[in-house]
């Protein structure tokens, strides 16, 4: 277990509320964490006691996702504010660098089947809080039945 | 178990750490035995500060129990590195009162400039049992690294980050906290080995081989010999010694790329570069104010010049001979560079070489913004081991205004040094440099013969010199905030 451990390794493009918030808990459980982000401003999201690295980067540039060892990575988490970014920079994970494990966020649940077909997993928070919202709907009205 | 361990508190965990430490030196006695009879003096301020250490486990306040509300986690930690260092120099110092070598005051000196890496000593080393001489030695190899970075290597938990940052290490060089202590701690390891086996093949006991390398990696400066490295006169020793100060005064993630073939980018890390122009402006002047003024030959001042300018600029502290007739240039020289100091990031001292570097880079800004028209922009940047940095405002006024605290803290300690000690200016800055920059050069000042007040002047600069100033200044102010609000309370109750 320990070993495994040892050989994760986790690179985050995109140091917003989500991307912040991921860093922080892997880096607490100890896990090897760098997030990447274009602006220096963002890393203020992150917790002081975050142990991980944070480089000030464009994700989608070949060359700084090879200086931050890309090629390494166990997973590639790209979750920036834009979805386009996102499905290229997880592209770019899978195909030029063969990460294994790639997750992307969507902001628009409509190009999700597209990219499926590139095995990108996918998080679309709309999609999810709509799947949320409507099971709160149904118990609601199984409950207004009885 | 594990769990448990690395949850509980900070404090109890570098308690043990520390009493561990100051147990260590008993593994030299199955080669000294004559030494046995200091087995007591060592064990027992080690057994009692382990003890305290589990006893705080056990019922202090757990790690994770700890608010974590940015500003009181700053305060914490801060407190908790001055806790540990100030522990650590008490443990260190009973040792000395108990087997009966020093004053109370002097051992306290001798275990603050031990674990700061200073090297200023106020013990006669010709009659010092061995014991003591490898206490000190490696009192230096650990508080090289710093107590916080050696408790990271074994355990690490969420306040780790907060406590690494508060002791002054900037880099992070792995992609996980642990591992970078760990790297940091294989680098050190790996060139104390190869340094000790140099050393023994250029005519060293393994002794005193050990104990050298051990204090010039960390920048130390303690000697087991009274004339230090110009004990052995002999220019292979030199230059290991050298070399092995340059390694110690490099920050640790340039070494690591060093360590991994990537020589290009390491010399074109500015700290690097900056260190290797000083160094190339400063010898040779020097080396002809020597020649000159005490009557050797070019070659024999180039030696000396050099030895002594690596031995300034590295904060490490050993000297090849007496400074007392040395000319006022050299002289002046060498307090420069024991103001520069080493690099950032590692277990050098002084105001640090990228400081003076950014702080002259921001003046050649400034001017260049007055001369070229108002509408000129600039994005100025230098280059750190991991990689380009922009110089920008927080920077620049981060840096200058260390650089400018430190300047205030010099002058006035060497005022206070004038008084204390009877001496010239001269001699003042020069022993107060000493102690600030955590070099270990004397002027002949400090010694056997100082007394306390003076010995407790270099101490505060030391430790304010180790520690950067700034954490000492949190820690109080925090520390007394806190007991304010206790006293109010009970007041309330």
């Amino acid at each position: 277990m320990k070993i495994k451990k040892q050989d994760t390794y986790t690179v985050i493009i995109g140091c917003g509320r989500l991307g912040a918030n991921l860093a922080n808990t892997l880096s607490d459980e100890g896990e090897n964490v760098l997030i990447m982000d274009e602006n220096k401003e963002s890393f203020r999201r992150l917790a002081s006691n975050f142990g991980g690295l944070s480089v000030v980067g464009n994700g989608t540039d070949l060359d700084e996702l090879r200086r931050a060892e890309i090629n390494r990575a166990t997973a590639v988490v790209a979750v920036t504010n834009d979805d386009n970014t996102n499905i290229m920079i997880a592209q770019i994970a899978r195909d030029v660098f063969s990460v294994e494990h790639v997750i992307a966020r969507l902001y628009d649940p409509e190009c999700e089947t597209v990219y499926q077909k590139f095995g990108i997993d996918t998080i679309c928070p709309s999609a999810l809080s709509a799947k949320e919202i409507d099971k709160l709907l149904c118990s609601i009205q199984t409950k207004e039945g009885e | 178990m594990k769990k448990y361990l690395s949850d509980s508190s900070s404090l109890g965990k570098l308690s043990v750490l520390i009493g561990l430490f100051v147990i260590a030196p008993l593994i030299v006695l199955p080669w000294y035995p004559e030494d046995a009879k200091y087995t007591l003096s060592f064990l027992i301020p080690g057994a009692v500060s382990i003890l305290f250490g589990i006893l705080m486990g056990l019922f202090g306040k757990k790690d994770s129990e700890v608010p974590t509300d940015w500003r009181s986690q700053m305060g914490r930690s801060s407190l908790t590195v001055l806790f540990a260092w100030g522990w650590g120099v008490l443990v260190g110092t009973v040792p000395f009162v108990l087997g009966g070598q020093l004053r109370i005051v002097q051992a306290l000196f001798e275990a603050v400039s031990g674990w700061t890496t200073t090297g200023l000593s106020a013990m006669d080393i010709t009659t010092v049992p061995m014991i003591y001489l490898f206490h000190r030695s490696f009192m230096q190899y650990c508080g090289g690294l710093g107590f916080i970075m050696m408790m990271i290597i074994f355990i690490s938990n969420k306040q780790s980050m907060n406590l690494y940052s508060a002791e002054g290490h900037p880099d992070k060089i792995m992609p996980n906290i642990k591992r970078t202590a760990q790297a940091i701690f294989l680098i050190y390891n790996t060139c104390l080995v190869l340094g000790s086996i140099a050393y023994r093949i250029a005519g060293m006991t393994w002794f005193d081989s050990i104990c050298h390398c051990m204090c010039s990696l960390s920048t130390g400066g303690f000697s087991t010999k009274l004339m230090s490295i110009g004990e052995y006169n002999s220019l292979s020793i030199e230059i290991i010694t050298i070399v092995l100060m340059l390694i110690g005064t490099t920050n640790f993630a340039a070494l690591l790329l060093l360590a991994r073939g990537k020589i290009r980018s390491f010399f074109r890390v500015s700290e690097v570069k900056f260190m290797f122009i000083l160094l190339a402006i400063f010898i040779p002047p020097t080396a002809v104010s020597l020649a000159h003024g005490l009557d050797i030959g070019l070659a024999e001042g180039f030696r000396k010049s050099a030895f002594d300018m690596v031995s300034a600029l590295s904060t490490t502290g050993y000297s090849t001979m007496s400074y007392a007739e040395w000319p006022h240039f050299a002289i002046g020289v060498l307090i420069l560079m024991m103001i520069i100091g080493g690099g950032m990031g590692s277990t050098a001292g002084g105001i640090k070489l990228s400081r003076v570097y950014l702080t002259l880079r921001i003046c050649a800004i400034q001017i260049k913004k007055k001369l070229s028209p108002g509408s000129t922009v600039k994005a100025p940047h230098y280059v750190k081991s991991t990689g380009k940095t922009p110089i920008d405002q927080e920077l620049a006024d981060e840096t200058t205004g260390f650089v400018l605290v430190y300047l205030v803290v010099y002058v006035i300690g060497s005022l206070v040094m004038t008084v204390t000690a009877d001496c010239t200016l001269t001699e003042a800055m020069f022993d107060f440099a000493s102690a600030l920059s955590t070099v270990g050069l004397s002027i002949g000042i400090t010694g056997p013969m100082t007394n306390d007040a003076t010995l407790i002047v270099e101490m505060i600069g030391m430790l304010l010199g180790r520690l950067e100033i700034f954490i000492v200044v949190i820690g109080f102010t925090f520390g007394f905030g806190r007991l304010k609000d206790m006293l109010c309370r009970k007041k309330r109750s």
